[in-house]
């Protein structure tokens, strides 16, 4: 599948998601929402591989290709995370995220795609990348769930998900008397313990992301290690990117202690928290393509790609 | 190397000491593996990590600028990184002791197994680890090197070794209209190549099918014939191609091409070039030239014979490619490039020798890492919170 045809499978994927965030927007069911984010998530995966297929290399080994492969991680997570949790402004804030990525690779993504170095014909570059690129995916929707839980600890916004709200909404996809827990008809939990529950049930997820993105994280840099040394005969050089890499990796390790912490030391596991993780979120960004533009890296990486 | 193994083994011992005394006598030491030491930890270490990665890293600079006399330009040698480092390395080495300890957190106490293994090779391998960079030409043996760094010393390895031969497989070259200008493939927003396809020459050159033809910019280009290793030969006031393998070649396209605007033909050669040869393009007006990227190499290895002298002394052969490296003795043998300044005549290549004592240690800390990853992972989840 020529790299023409990105254009094409880019924009029907992100019109499936936009059909899907409207849908979650309007308090349809969640398998409603989960049809057509599916679809859109497919549409590039069939693009990936034709693309895959059309190059006869594996699509990452520029810095327009790992966007793309964000891109679809950032859907699928969103889409695993929602059938999970349907919070209703997930699919929009994901279909931003992944649209802005996107766009990115309107015009890099073509025929005239880098042949692969001979140092990338190894078999952990395939897996090295993924991992990472599946724990960017993972780790951007932990950061938009930080935004969202920061927002609302700041404004104190009435946006919850559907089933804390109304477990009955997205069990029946009807807008059902609300229930209490005990089932007691009319009975409203309290405003603040509600609120309560929502940041409960945001840092759960959280946490949870990040557990699992930082597990990524961790593969990755144990897998790029191992690489390293068949390739290079080292396996750490404090190379800018491996910095930046590891960086990003220990921001996320320091949030999970901080939140481990809160058990002794409550107030660590608020707002201390999601800021070291919007840090974590900030660091992958320099450590993906920030180290291109740092000054403290030119021409100091080798692993620097266009 | 008997200095990190006894550095190791002590650093092992007060581990050992230090957990041995939380759990009887001094209770405060077990904050040492709490997740707030464990935290705290990780903070010092990631400054040590953030420093480096905003500080240009360069120790042998000579700018005496505040960032070199503040010791920040080579951090990872300071003390900080290294106090940094140790103490890092005795939480873990505590945490995984204790995790250990209790009853169903052997996949937490292997990854902080794993961690502690790689953090102290990685450690101790970069005060254990030699490398020695070897330039060998074809047919002539080599068995030693200068030391980097103390020029005049000299270190002589147990074998000696030979470069046999040495190959580079290009990918077939691209043609793309240029901007003479600024050098850039046009159009400039999505810029377009012509890939060469052999088999479509052959077919053409055959007369089994069409020839291989594209439309870039303003201009149809399609390709007659191709070389991928030929000599040029002026002839009158043009220049012609023919095949040839002597050192000094460069990759060759003949190619017709046709300008949508005024409908003018032309048949020419266009070359990559090499040291001994010019490069040709065709220049089509004051701004825009048909040329060939610069050939990229899809693969290329050595074949180098070695003398060992163990065992009363064999020789061997081995081939080295990259991410393929030779193992002679205790060392490694990595391909590390060819010199490319002079196009595709060189003999000249460059090898490196590393010696890494802690090598296995490293793998099994990596392997221990990745191993325990997957166990947590597979791990069926409690119901309650993943962090309480």
């Amino acid at each position: 599948m020529n790299g023409s045809l990105f254009l094409l499978f880019a924009s029907a994927s992100i019109l499936c998601w936009i059909a899907a965030s409207a849908m979650a927007w309007a308090r349809k069911n969640t398998s409603a929402v989960l049809w057509p984010a599916a679809a859109g998530t497919a549409i590039l995966a069939v693009f990936i591989g034709g693309y895959w297929a059309y190059a006869g290399r594996p699509p990452l080994a520029t810095l327009a290709e790992t966007r793309l492969w964000y891109a679809f991680f950032l859907f699928l997570c969103g889409l695993l995370v929602y059938a999970r949790c349907p919070f209703r402004w997930l699919p929009a804030f994901v279909t931003v995220l992944s649209g802005i990525f996107l766009a990115a690779g309107i015009f890099r993504i073509g025929p005239h795609g880098q042949e692969l170095m001979p140092v990338l014909k190894s078999f952990w570059f395939v897996p090295h990348v993924i991992a990472y690129i599946l724990a960017y995916g993972l780790s951007g929707i932990a950061f938009l769930f930080a935004l969202y839980a920061l927002a609302c600890r700041g404004k104190g916004r009435r946006l919850a998900p559907e089933s804390l709200e109304n477990p009955e909404r997205t069990e029946n996809g009807k807008n059902a008397a609300r229930k209490t827990e005990k089932g007691q008809k009319g009975c409203f939990l309290e405003k603040s313990e509600r609120r309560s529950r929502l940041m409960d049930r945001l840092m759960e997820k959280i946490d949870e992301l990040t557990l699992a993105g930082a597990g990524f994280l961790t593969a990755g840099l144990c897998m790029g290690a191992i690489w390293a040394k068949q390739a290079w005969g080292y396996f750490w050089t404090w190379d800018p990117k491996e910095t930046w890499a590891l960086a990003t990796l220990l921001c996320y390790a320091l949030y999970i202690g901080a939140r481990k912490s809160a058990a002794r030391i409550p107030a660590l596991g608020g707002k201390p928290s999601l800021v070291i993780q919007i840090a974590g979120f900030a660091c992958l960004q320099l450590c993906w393509y920030g180290v291109h533009y740092l000054n403290a890296a030119k021409g100091l990486s080798v692993h620097i790609y266009g | 190397m008997i200095f990190t193994l006894w550095a190791s083994l002590a650093l092992l011992v007060l581990c050992g000491t230090l957990y041995g005394l939380s759990r009887t006598r001094v209770r405060l030491l077990s904050g040492f593996y709490s997740p707030l030491g464990l935290s705290l930890c990780i903070f010092f270490f990631l400054i040590a990590c953030l420093v480096q990665g905003l500080v240009r890293q360069s120790p042998e600079s000579f700018d005496a600028d505040w960032a070199s006399r503040a010791g920040l330009r080579s951090f990872k040698d300071s003390i900080f990184m290294l106090s940094t480092l140790l103490l890092l390395l005795v939480c873990t080495g505590m945490r995984a002791m204790d995790d250990f300890s209790r009853k169903g957190r052997w996949r937490q106490g292997s990854l902080a197994a794993g961690i502690f293994l790689s953090l102290l090779s990685l450690l101790m391998g970069s005060y254990a680890l030699e490398r020695y960079p070897v330039a060998l030409w074809k047919g002539m043996p080599q068995w030693r090197t200068e030391i980097p760094g103390s020029p005049g010393k000299v270190k002589e390895f147990p074998f000696a070794m030979q470069l046999e031969d040495f190959q580079i497989d290009y990918h077939e070259p691209t043609l793309y209209v240029v901007d003479t200008r600024t050098g850039l493939p046009l159009p400039e927003k999505r810029p377009q190549g012509l890939k060469v396809d052999p088999g479509r020459v052959q077919d053409y050159k055959q007369g089994k099918g069409p020839a291989q033809e594209k439309e870039i910019c303003q201009w149809r280009i399609r390709v007659l014939d191709y070389l991928p290793k030929a000599w040029i030969r002026e002839q009158g006031l043009s220049y012609e191609c023919f095949a040839s393998d002597e050192e000094g070649w460069s990759v060759a396209v003949k190619v017709e091409t046709l300008s949508l605007k005024d409908s003018s033909r032309r048949q020419e050669w266009i070359c990559s070039g090499s040291i001994l040869q010019i490069p040709l393009f065709i220049r089509f007006d004051s701004v825009t030239a048909l040329g060939m990227g610069k050939p990229q190499a899809k693969d290329y290895r050595a074949t180098l014979k070695f003398l060992l002298m163990e065992n009363g002394g064999h020789a061997r052969m081995a081939e080295v490619s990259p991410n393929h490296p030779a193992k002679a003795g205790a060392y490694r043998i990595y391909l590390k490039s060819y010199k490319e300044s002079h196009g595709f005549w060189d003999p000249y290549v460059r090898f490196e020798l590393v010696k890494d004592p802690w090598e296995p240690v490293s793998f099994a800390g990596l392997a221990l890492v990745l191993a325990s990853l997957m166990a947590l992972a597979l791990k069926k989840q409690p119901r309650s919170h993943p962090l309480r």
